[in-house]
């Protein structure tokens, strides 16, 4: 019995080897027909799709949920493409009373949602409305809709807002951080709060929802009548892979059309590729290292255990010119970035400060030393190192840097190396993230090296150097960076608040990071570039942000994706030398030939054999 | 089957005929019983066992996941910075605020009613999320263990048969180097030959994106086709066992007797090892092949990882760089329970299979 039961699974097993080698065989083909199915499909490959919790554009804390919202939704005010100032969305022009406290938007008369349906200030109102009032909302855009205290529709296309105090932030409207919702559908739901994205909805971007497979993709499907003018293709898609390797695989293979966040290993490979047009620009992340510039409650208590040296401008200073921005750039980066200042990148153009002349801290070891004999550094230890008259301490602080980043190691050992020139000493730890944030939020580190993501509003960032961070009990904080104090740079922090002069404001705000860079609590080391790359026979015509050699992916806004262009109309030929299907045909043919004979020799060996017991 | 060498004794003539309790009935009833009290005892014995362990997988998993540390509310906050009010909304969402202890009674009352809660990302029920990948996960690691049994039992039993052939030694090497190779090297290195340098297979993903219609042949083709790559590299990586278990196996019957009558009997070398050598020395394959059962059940987290195929595996991944607590509880206590499970059928299968197992018991 056990006989029969093996050879007859011989039998089947042969027969489903024989059929599954021939289903999967031709497999390929069934590929390559339905890519020319006519439809043209920008596939944009991505990773951390997983991360978003939903697709709700009110309740968007990750970049990759508002790229979605860019593409599906017209912000009141968008980050113009040439340099991230405010410029026309849905409203067209917005001016304020003499008293900055009225604020009045004109919206654009041809606004549409894909419905069809009018977008007017009363959609407006409505989608400020619930933010003011919907909790969980309100905790994301409070910010700015708690200064309201009134918002009213004057007619269909002028929407008036009352604030409580001058903000620059009217300006803007937070850009495209909020978008203004239906009120015809969303007057429906019951919690707006727990929307998570529906295929129905009318949509006021060139884009609507059209599938959402939670950590796998996004499909959406072109608006046809966007008001703005729609796209050249039908559809936008971003794929999510679990690896950057995966991704640029994908990109070769033909399977995705573009790709961002590539490391300059992969950046490099990619240039030399056929097919394959690659594109850089600096970005909005920067790599900084942040001083324990004292830990202390707003009154006065001090916790954690930071060095006290580190409170002292002179010590983070003289480290500061210990450092040589441009090499580190060099050697870990490949030249992809440029060397930081403060905390506002020089792609948000005038917002940004640059130092120049009695300003810039060079990278000059020497400067650095008379700096530290200056200010009463003199003395060294047994082991060299110079000590600090207050405390009594050698100048040896810990650097925490995050384990998972291989700049990070190559460089940490520059900074090493470079400091000890001081006579101070750095002790380099590697951290997984998760600890390395909970020491440095409770304040016990002396130097951490982080990163950090800006966006085209900076005082959201400046913030986190405000006394207004520090906590108000000693327990630890994420609000604060290095728990730093200035009440001059307090008081600039609350004259911008309320400037709504963009040019006055931006004067302000390049005060702020002057007093910043001068008094050294981080050193921002670089600003990487965005490495991106795409299929260049499939497409053309990405636009970026900064118009000049800007990003094409993580733009504040749609113009990458909306510039977008088929290259001959018809979807094209995918790149690389395997993904089209003229040179695959023969590897098909060849496995389905291959796979016949293999399975009829082992029918006709199985026949021999048993020919015995059929006898 | 062959001959079951049980305590089958057969009953006393006057056996259980009519007499009335006492020493005697047990006496004479004694042949009979060992056999089915020591099966019950037995399975009392390993589902007793099992449950045991069950248990300590739910209390392990309350506190394992809230032992590795990570900020959840941070990883639903998002790239942007979390303001004050909204980092308290959030945690009291979650139900974070809550004192340990509390949340350790919340958590047995959501075992004790089977409602594992929501998931801290997207707020959809987390048995949800399991069942929307256990088909995905059950298609690959399926797929791949029917590969690598099936090609392993062959190979195996080949390899044994002609022990210190060239197919012996080449075929052990190769399945041990497999075996050794990190499944992630290796799924990148088929990838670049298969996908990028061929073009013959999707890099990864379950289905394609440029969408291939919505005909039910064409929507499965294209998943097979995806299936390829990752359950030939995970069958690459796990058939190693099955060929050296089956090799060791027909390596141990090769001497006996009882082949060396059937090979006097006339029968060619093949028929010898195709229908006396292989059934007997299966037994350990099938075992392996059971425990294995359980493991198809927790996904391949590098595979799927690689491979970008959402499965469970690749939850689990998902999962734990947040931390998403309910959802990690339930994968583990999943993970876990359906191992336990196979085990313990694989040992009671193994008892019927066995009968030396059932009289040494």
């Amino acid at each position: 019995m056990a006989e029969k039961a093996q050879r007859s699974f011989l039998k089947r097993a042969a027969a489903a080897s024989v059929a599954g080698g021939v289903a999967l065989s031709l497999a390929p083909v069934s590929g390559a027909v339905a890519q020319s199915g006519g439809k043209d499909t920008l596939i944009v490959g991505t990773s951390g799709l997983s991360n978003i919790p939903h697709l709700n554009p009110l309740d968007s804390g990750w970049l990759l949920q508002g790229e979605i919202n860019n593409l599906m939704y017209t912000p009141m005010i968008r980050w113009s493409q040439e340099d991230f100032s405010p410029a026309p969305g849905i409203a067209q022009e917005w001016e304020s009373s003499e008293d900055g406290l009225t604020w009045t938007y004109r919206l654009n008369p041809d606004a549409t949602w894909s419905d069809g349906e009018p977008i007017t200030a009363e959609d407006a109102k409505f989608t400020y409305d619930l933010l003011r009032e919907n909790p969980v909302l309100n905790s994301r855009h409070g910010d700015l809709v708690n200064n309201f205290t009134d918002v009213r529709a004057e007619d269909d296309h002028t929407l008036v807002i009352e604030i409580d105090e001058p903000s620059a932030m009217m300006n803007h409207l937070k850009g495209v951080s909020i978008m203004i919702m239906p009120e015809h559908v969303w007057g429906e739901l019951d919690d707006p709060a727990t929307y998570a994205g529906d295929p129905d909805q009318p949509t006021s971007g060139p884009f609507r929802l059209n599938e959402y497979r939670e950590g796998e993709r996004i499909t959406l499907t072109a608006n046809e009548d966007y008001w703005e003018g729609p796209v050249d293709y039908d559809e936008f898609v971003l794929q999510d892979y679990q690896t950057p390797e995966a991704m640029v695989q994908a990109l070769q293979a033909g399977e995705v059309d573009l790709v961002g966040g590539l490391n300059p290993q992969q950046y490099e490979a990619l240039e030399s590729r056929e097919g394959i047009t690659t594109s850089t620009g600096p970005g909005r992340r920067m790599q900084s290292l942040t001083f324990n510039a004292g830990a202390r409650t707003q009154g006065g208590e001090e916790f954690g255990d930071g060095h006290p040296a580190l409170t002292d401008p002179a010590v983070r200073r003289a480290i500061a010119h210990a450092v040589d921005k441009e090499r580190i750039v060099e050697v870990a980066t490949g030249g992809f970035a440029l060397p930081g200042v403060s905390y506002v990148p020089p792609i948000f153009g005038d917002l940004s400060w640059e130092p120049t002349g009695d300003d810039l801290i060079a990278a000059d070891v020497e400067a650095g030393n008379r700096l530290l004999d200056e200010a009463g550094y003199d003395e060294r230890d047994s082991a060299g190192l110079r000590v600090d008259p207050e405390s009594g301490r050698p100048l040896e602080f810990r650097l925490f840097y995050h384990s998972d980043r291989p700049s990070y190691a190559i460089i940490q050992d520059f900074l090493v190396d470079w400091v000890a020139e001081l006579d101070i000493r750095l002790d380099a730890i590697a951290m997984d993230t998760t600890p390395l944030n909970e020491e440095q939020e409770a304040g016990n580190f002396d130097i951490a090296f982080g990163t950090w993501n800006a966006g085209p509003e900076p005082s959201e960032t400046l913030a986190y150097h405000t006394c207004a961070r520090l906590p108000e009990d000693a327990e630890p904080t994420d609000l604060t960076f290095a728990f730093y104090c200035n009440e001059e740079y307090d008081a600039l922090f609350e004259q911008q608040t309320a400037e709504t002069d963009l040019d006055t404001r931006a004067g302000l705000l390049r005060d702020m990071q002057q007093l910043l860079y001068q008094d050294a609590p981080a050193i921002v080391l670089y600003y990487e570039n965005q490495l991106e790359a795409y299929n260049s026979e499939r497409w053309s015509g990405f636009e970026t942000q900064p118009a000049a050699e800007g990003m094409i992916r993580e733009q504040q806004g749609a113009f990458g994706y909306r510039s977008a262009t088929p290259a001959d109309g018809s979807g094209g030929e995918a790149a690389g030398s395997g993904s089209d299907s003229g040179s695959a045909l023969p590897w098909v043919i060849g496995g389905v030939v291959l796979v016949a004979v293999a399975g009829g020799g082992f029918a006709l060996m199985q026949r021999r054999k048993t020919a015995d017991d059929r006898e | 089957m062959g001959i079951q060498p049980t305590a089958q004794v057969p009953a006393l003539p006057d056996g259980g005929a009519g007499t009335p309790g006492g020493d005697d009935a047990t006496v004479q009833q004694q042949p009979f019983t060992p056999s089915r009290r020591d099966f019950w005892r037995f399975l009392g014995l390993k589902f007793s066992g099992a449950m045991i362990s069950l248990v300590l997988v739910l209390f392990t998993a309350f506190f394992i996941f809230r032992i590795i540390g990570g900020d959840p509310v941070k990883a639903i906050g998002g790239d942007t910075p979390l303001t004050p009010s909204q980092r308290a909304e959030i945690e009291e969402r979650l139900g974070l605020n809550e004192p340990l202890t509390v949340q350790f009674w919340e958590y047995i009352r959501s075992v004790l009613t089977l409602d594992w809660g929501t998931s801290y990302v997207n707020n959809q029920q987390v048995t949800d999320l399991l069942l929307a990948r256990l088909p995905n996960t059950l298609l690959l690691t399926g797929t791949a263990l029917v590969i690598a049994a099936g090609l392993g039992i062959w190979i195996g039993a080949r390899a044994g048969w002609r022990q210190g052939s060239r197919f012996e030694k080449s075929q052990v090497g190769i399945s041990l180097a497999l075996w050794s190779a990190p499944t992630f090297w290796l799924g990148m290195i088929v990838i670049i030959i298969f996908s990028v340098q061929l073009g013959l297979f999707p890099v990864n993903g379950m289905r394609s994106t440029r969408g291939v219609g919505d005909g039910f042949w064409a929507q499965s083709l294209d998943v097979a086709h995806h299936l390829v790559l990752p359950a030939l590299t995970m069958a690459a990586v796990i058939y190693a066992q099955y060929v050296l278990i089956m090799r060791s196996s027909i390596l141990e019957e090769r001497g006996n007797d009882y082949l060396t009558v059937a090979k006097a009997k006339g029968l060619r070398d093949d028929v010898v090892r195709r229908r006396h050598a292989v059934p007997n020395a299966l037994l350990p394959t099938v075992t392996l092949i059971a425990l294995q059962f359980g493991a198809i059940f927790n996904g391949a987290l590098l595979t799927e990882t690689i491979f970008s195929w959402p499965g469970l595996g690749l939850l689990f991944y998902e999962a734990i760089r947040v931390p998403d607590i309910p959802l990690l509880q339930l994968l583990f206590i999943f993970f876990a329970g359906t191992t336990i499970i196979a085990n313990m059928l694989a040992d009671i299968l193994y008892r019927f299979l066995d009968p030396r197992v059932r009289s040494s018991a």
